[in-house]
C-alpha cells in the first residue's frame, strides 16, 4: 500500500520540531494576549477564557443587529485577530443577546444590562479634554440621549457617569460629536468612551468614588 | 453519477458556501463563516475548532460535542467530501495554478504503485484479498496501521498538543478555511465600512503562500482532512467503482494509469490496496472525468473494493444515474 502520505521518520522529526517551537513561541507569546485589554461582547467571559474558546468564525459579528461588534485588526495583535471587539464609532450594543446565542463555543455568557454586576461590556468615561461640554459648556447630548439614565450634567452643565448604572453600551460614544464639531487633533477618542471594566478600576475608579 | 454533473454540483455547492457567508453579512442574520456554519442556535462547527477549544479552555462543551457528532456522522456516509465539496482551499489554489498545473504537483515518486495484473478476475482478487487481510487482522494492529498510513495525522495531533500547552486555537491563526474567509471579511467591511487594515493584504498573502509555495498543503499537512480521514475509511458508498468490462487496464492491450495521474489524493484505484486507501477519498469526480473510457463511476451502493467484475457491472453501468 503506498499513498505516499505514511509517517516517516523524517516527517515524524520535522513534525516534533516545529510543534516544539510552536507550542515554545506560544507559552511566551499567549499569555500576552490572554491578558490583552479588549472590549469584548457582553456577558463575554474573561480575557484568558475568552481567548482559549474563540475560533474566530465571526457568527457573532455578523449577526450583531447594530454592527457594533467587528473583528480585531492584524495590527491590534496578531493573536487576536479576527476575534469580536466593539466599535463605537456609529453603533452601540442593544444587549439583544444574538451574539451569545449564536456562538459556538459558548465564549459569551449571559448578561443584563440593568445590572452592571452582569456581563457589562465596560464604562463610560468621559475625556475631559475632548468633552465639548468641560471646553465651553456647549453640549449635554449623551446626559440626554443614555438609555439607562446613567449619565446626569453637574451644576455647570458637564456630563458625569453614574458607574453603578453605566453598563457600556456605547449609546453615549456613538452620538458624541466633539471630533466632528472642533478641529481635528489627531486623535480619534470622543468626549466620552467606554473603557474595560479592568481599565476603569485601574484609572478612574479611585478618582469616582471622591 | 455523471461526470459533468458532479463537478456542476460541486460549483454549487462552493458557491453556496460563498454566498451563505456574504448573505450573513450583509443580512446580519449570523450564518457565520465554514468555521461554525448555521442558522441561530443550529450550527455545525469545524471539528478541528471545536477540539482545539475544548482542549484550549480545559472545558467539555456539549454543544460544541454535538455538532461534531453530526460531522462524525456525515463522514461516515460521504468520507472526506468536504474536502471537495466545502472547502475553498482546493479553489483557492486551481484559481492560481489552473487545472493543468495540479497534476504537476505529484512528485515523480508518487503513484508509482506497480502496473498489476492485466485480468480483471486476479485483480478484483487481489483486492478482496487484501479486505479480508486487513479484516482479519488484531484491532490493535489495525489501528497502528491506520494511525501511520497518514503523516496529517501527526499534524493534528502536534496542534492539539500545542493548544493545549499555549492555551488557545493554534491551528485556527494558520488555517487556509479561517484564511479565505478572513478575507473575503477583510474586503467586504473594506468596501461597505471603508475600513482599511493591513488584514486585507496580509490574510490573502499567507494564503496564498500556503497553498502555493507549499503545494502539498492538503496531502501532506491538513490536520482537518486527518480528522476527517480517521471516520471516512468507514464510508464504503458514493466511493468510485472502475467497470473493468470497459476499462483499458483489463480490456485492451496497453495498461492505463490516467485515474491514478490525475486523482488529488494519488488514489490508484487498481491498486490491491484500494479500499484502504479510498478512505482519502474527497468524491472529486476528477477521475470520472478524466478516464478516457468513462469507466468509473460514483454509485450509492456500498463497495468495499474499487473494481467491478464485468457481469456485475453491466448491471450498475446501464442502470440510469441515482
Amino acid at each position: 500500500m503506498s499513498s505516499g502520505r505514511e509517517i516517516t521518520r523524517r516527517s515524524f522529526m520535522a513534525t516534533c520540531t516545529v510543534v516544539a517551537a510552536t507550542a515554545a513561541t506560544g507559552f511566551v507569546v499567549a499569555p500576552h494576549s490572554a491578558q490583552a485589554d479588549v472590549l469584548r461582547p457582553p456577558g463575554a467571559l474573561a480575557e484568558p477564557e475568552f481567548f482559549a474558546r474563540c475560533i474566530h468564525c465571526y457568527r457573532c459579528i455578523s449577526a450583531c443587529p447594530t454592527d457594533v461588534l467587528v473583528p480585531m485588526h492584524l495590527e491590534e495583535g496578531v493573536l487576536q485577530a479576527r476575534s469580536p471587539t466593539l466599535d463605537f464609532s456609529e453603533a452601540s450594543c442593544t444587549y439583544c443577546d444574538l451574539c451569545r446565542q449564536v456562538c459556538p463555543t459558548g465564549c459569551i455568557g449571559p448578561s443584563d444590562p440593568n445590572d452592571t454586576a452582569q456581563g457589562r461590556i465596560g464604562v463610560a468615561v468621559v475625556i475631559r479634554e475632548n468633552c465639548l461640554a468641560f471646553i465651553d459648556g456647549s453640549c449635554g447630548i449623551c446626559a440626554q440621549r443614555c438609555p439607562y439614565e446613567a449619565i446626569s450634567l453637574d451644576t455647570f452643565n458637564r456630563p458625569v457617569v453614574d458607574a453603578g448604572l453605566c453598563n457600556g453600551c456605547g449609546e453615549c460614544e456613538a452620538i458624541c460629536p466633539a471630533h466632528v464639531l472642533r478641529a481635528f487633533n489627531g486623535n480619534r477618542t470622543r468626549g466620552i468612551e467606554v473603557v474595560t471594566e479592568r481599565r476603569y478600576q485601574e484609572v478612574w475608579a479611585s478618582s469616582d468614588a471622591e | 453519477m455523471q461526470n459533468r454533473r458532479i463537478r456542476l454540483l460541486r460549483t454549487l455547492t462552493l458557491s453556496l458556501v460563498l454566498v451563505a457567508v456574504l448573505a450573513s453579512l450583509a443580512f446580519d442574520s449570523g450564518i457565520g463563516t465554514p468555521s461554525a456554519l448555521g442558522i441561530g442556535e443550529f450550527f455545525l462547527l469545524c471539528p478541528l475548532g471545536g477540539l482545539e477549544a475544548m482542549i484550549a479552555s480545559r472545558t467539555l462543551l456539549p454543544v460544541a460535542l454535538l455538532s461534531m457528532g453530526v460531522v462524525v456522522v456525515l463522514t461516515l456516509t460521504v468520507g472526506r467530501a468536504w474536502c471537495a465539496w466545502g472547502c475553498p482551499a482546493p479553489v483557492v489554489r486551481s484559481l492560481f495554478t489552473g487545472k493543468g498545473k495540479a497534476v504537476a504537483s505529484h512528485d515523480a515518486d508518487d503513484a508509482q504503485s506497480p502496473l498489476g495484473p492485466k485480468d480483471a478476475a486476479s485483480a478484483i482478487a487481489a483486492q478482496q484479498a487484501h479486505v479480508s487481510r486487513t479484516r482479519e487482522a488484531p484491532l490493535l494492529e489495525r489501528i497502528l496501521k491506520a494511525a501511520k498510513s497518514d503523516r496529517r495525522l501527526m499534524v493534528l495531533a502536534g496542534v492539539l498538543v500545542a493548544s493545549a500547552v499555549i492555551g488557545f486555537p493554534v491551528f485556527c491563526l494558520v488555517c487556509p478555511i479561517g484564511l479565505t474567509f478572513g478575507t473575503v471579511v477583510s474586503l467586504w467591511r473594506l468596501f461597505v465600512f471603508k475600513e482599511v487594515t493591513v488584514s486585507v493584504l496580509v490574510f490573502p498573502a499567507c494564503l496564498i503562500l500556503e497553498l502555493l509555495v507549499y503545494r502539498k498543503w492538503c496531502m501532506n499537512l491538513c490536520p482537518i482532512a486527518a480528522f476527517l480521514g480517521i471516520f471516512a475509511r468507514f464510508a464504503t458508498r458514493f466511493r468510485p467503482i472502475v467497470d473493468t468490462s470497459t476499462c483499458i487496464q483489463y480490456t485492451g492491450s496497453a495498461t492505463c494509469r490516467v485515474c491514478a495521474k490525475v486523482c488529488p489524493e494519488t488514489i490508484d484505484l487498481h491498486d490491491a490496496a484500494a479500499s484502504s486507501i479510498l478512505a482519502d477519498c474527497t468524491r472529486c469526480g476528477t477521475c470520472l472525468e478524466a478516464c478516457p473510457k468513462q469507466a468509473i463511476r460514483i454509485t450509492r451502493q456500498s463497495s468495499h473494493i474499487a473494481l467491478l467484475a464485468p457481469d456485475k457491472a453491466s448491471n450498475i453501468s446501464k442502470s440510469p444515474p441515482p
